[in-house]
């Protein structure tokens, strides 16, 4: 329920004034790498600098063209290849196992070990810093040959979110009713049929979004990579971190990569608008 | 009907899956911790050496672990803070649906952006030389610094970064919050004459606390793992000013060291705070937060 506004037009305005602030505050930064990416070195390296396209400086496609798909190209593409590559199998992986267990978890009584402490100790390990495991899990690649291999990543990416799956697909079973499912057992049905032609269907939706999740996850994580990957496994993010040390400050080039990189997640999120709070969350709040 | 078998085959394997590839290193951790390691040598046993180095003798640790705390803390009450005051904010003025909507998607844009591509944007933003935030401080008089390398702003540089993504994520949080509240406790307090302050301090707020509670509690847990944000931005400098555990951790493990036993004891000790942290903060608001 609202509470009654006084209806001053000057409070409204302050109002409309603080919102207009904190948009910009948000999209600015998003707007310079943009705009950085279709500048000219010289444009992008000038002192007062230049703020608006065609009003400031001649916009241009140098940098995407010459660079980020001219002399980088196998760079770039093989970038892009990984970044595919390791977001959408982690996020496959992620996604399977960890919504036979949400399922599992909501349907299942456990006794030996209760529901409540398999689901604590998945949770425990999104607490887990990242950077615990990762000295272990290079030694671990180091063995069986997998360093700077894209599916060594994938599958670290996978056990990363492999927690936040689980809990969201739980959260989903928690609030269906278990009698359709009931009903298609008495009528004599398998339970894999139950399973494939029941249950299936009406979690569609909820895999689609957390298989949404862990691609948008794994493609923005980036210390696995670092610590993983050096040539052949290299993905964006990768490409971002090291574009002030390979050359010099080359602005414009890591701006296209950037650009480059928030394109999908962006995507998604207008897709999923409604659902990002919720998975973000772990369930708690319901958008 | 049902194979005594299928729950087990059903949560077997995210379970296991885990325990490889998160507990077993955890537990690794944990053993390299008894031993003085460096890379291709072989390990040689110390007891509780690197654990007495760790607390003790090693200020760096400190230092990044007392930076990690100020860094989490500020961070996360400003952005509860500003978050909050927003969403009550747009709540209580009465927007057109679809002004409300174009807001609520243009916020989740910036929390979608990865980490290191945040920590890149707002090194170019302030930027010595060319960045348009150093043009907009030196317009009104405040000199041209670069703040990524400056011992004093370069902490307040990381916090910007951490603020800028998840401050809008707060205010959804609270926005959507704040709408799904029960209409009968505004209801009766209105009657009994509560207005403005008092409406939000004993209706309002009470309500949301859990809520509250809830995403600070997980800012807390992403804000200590802080890595690539400062690791693009300030790369833990200048010197180890913004130096964050997890870059300690990196350096030690992977970048320079290679000393797997004390990049272990660190790591454990690490896993041990958090675990701290989140079990006092869960039994501290044990009133508020069930999960």
């Amino acid at each position: 329920m609202r509470p009654p506004t006084k209806g001053s037009k000057l409070l409204e305005a302050i109002g409309y004034l603080i919102i207009v602030i904190i948009l910009i505050f948000a999209l600015f930064p998003i707007y310079w790498m943009i705009i950085t990416s279709f500048k000219f070195p010289n444009d992008a390296m000038s002192f007062p600098p230049k703020f608006v396209p065609f009003l400031d400086f001649v916009p241009s496609l140098n940098t995407w063209t010459g660079i980020v798909f001219g002399y980088r190209l196998n760079d770039t593409l093989k970038a892009l290849i990984n970044s595919v590559f390791i977001a959408s199998v982690s996020a496959t992986i992620a996604t399977l196992l960890g919504s036979l267990a949400g399922y599992g978890l909501s349907r299942f009584k456990f006794r030996k070990w209760k529901n409540r402490d398999i689901l604590s100790f998945i949770i425990a390990q999104r607490m887990m810093p990242p950077i615990v495991a990762l000295v272990p899990l290079y030694l671990m690649f180091a063995r069986f040959g997998l360093l700077d291999t894209a599916i060594a990543i994938a599958l670290i990416h996978a056990a990363f979110n492999l927690p936040l799956v689980v809990w969201i697909i739980k959260d989903f079973f928690d609030n269906l009713p278990i009698e359709v499912e009931e009903a298609a057992l008495v009528d004599g049905a398998s339970y894999a049929t139950v399973l494939r032609r029941v249950v299936l269907p009406l979690v569609k939706p909820g895999l689609s979004v957390t298989w949404i999740f862990s691609f948008i996850l794994s493609w923005n994580e980036f210390l696995t990579v670092l610590g993983i990957a050096y040539d052949r496994a290299i993905t964006l993010t990768w490409l971002i971190s090291t574009g002030h040390h390979v050359r010099a400050l080359e602005w414009w080039t890591i701006s296209a990569y950037g650009t480059l990189s928030i394109i999908p997640p962006l995507i998604f999120a207008a897709i999923l608008q409604r659902y990002v709070i919720r998975g973000l969350t772990f369930g708690a709040v319901r958008a | 009907m049902i194979g005594k078998n299928t729950k087990v085959v059903l949560v077997a394997p995210a379970v296991i899956y885990l325990a490889a590839l998160l507990l077993f290193p955890g537990l690794f951790n944990l053993y390299a911790a008894f031993y003085r390691w460096p890379l291709g040598l072989s390990p040689h046993f110390i007891g509780f050496y690197n654990f007495y180095r760790a607390l003790l003798l090693d200020d760096r640790l400190h230092h990044a672990f007392a930076f990690t705390a100020l860094y989490s803390a500020v961070s996360v009450s400003v952005e509860i803070l500003l978050g909050l005051g927003l969403a009550l904010l747009l709540y209580s003025m009465p927007l057109n649906p679809k002004v409300s909507y174009t807001i609520r998607l243009l916020l989740v844009i910036p929390f979608m952006v990865a980490p290191i591509t945040a920590g890149y944007m707002w090194r170019m933003l302030f930027h010595g030389s060319y960045g348009p935030l150093t043009y907009l401080m030196s317009l009104i008089g405040l000199g041209r610094v670069d703040i990524y390398s400056h011992p004093k702003l370069a902490f307040w540089g990381v916090v910007i970064i951490d603020v800028w993504q998840w401050t809008p994520f707060t205010f959804l949080v609270f926005y959507s919050g704040l709408n799904s509240l029960p209409s009968e406790p505004f209801e009766a307090a209105l009657v009994d004459g509560a207005r403005g302050w008092n409406l939000f301090k004993y209706v309002t707020f009470p309500l949301l606390e859990p809520l509250v509670l809830v995403v600070a509690l997980l800012r807390v847990i992403d804000a200590f793992k802080v890595f690539d944000t400062i690791y693009i931005s300030t790369g833990g400098g200048p010197g180890i000013c913004t130096e964050s555990i997890s870059l300690y951790i990196y350096e030690k493990g992977l970048h320079g060291g290679f000393e797997l036993g004390y990049s272990g004891c660190i790591a454990w000790l690490f896993f041990l705070v958090m675990f701290f942290i989140t079990t006092v903060f869960l039994i501290a608001f044990r009133r508020v937060i069930r999960i």
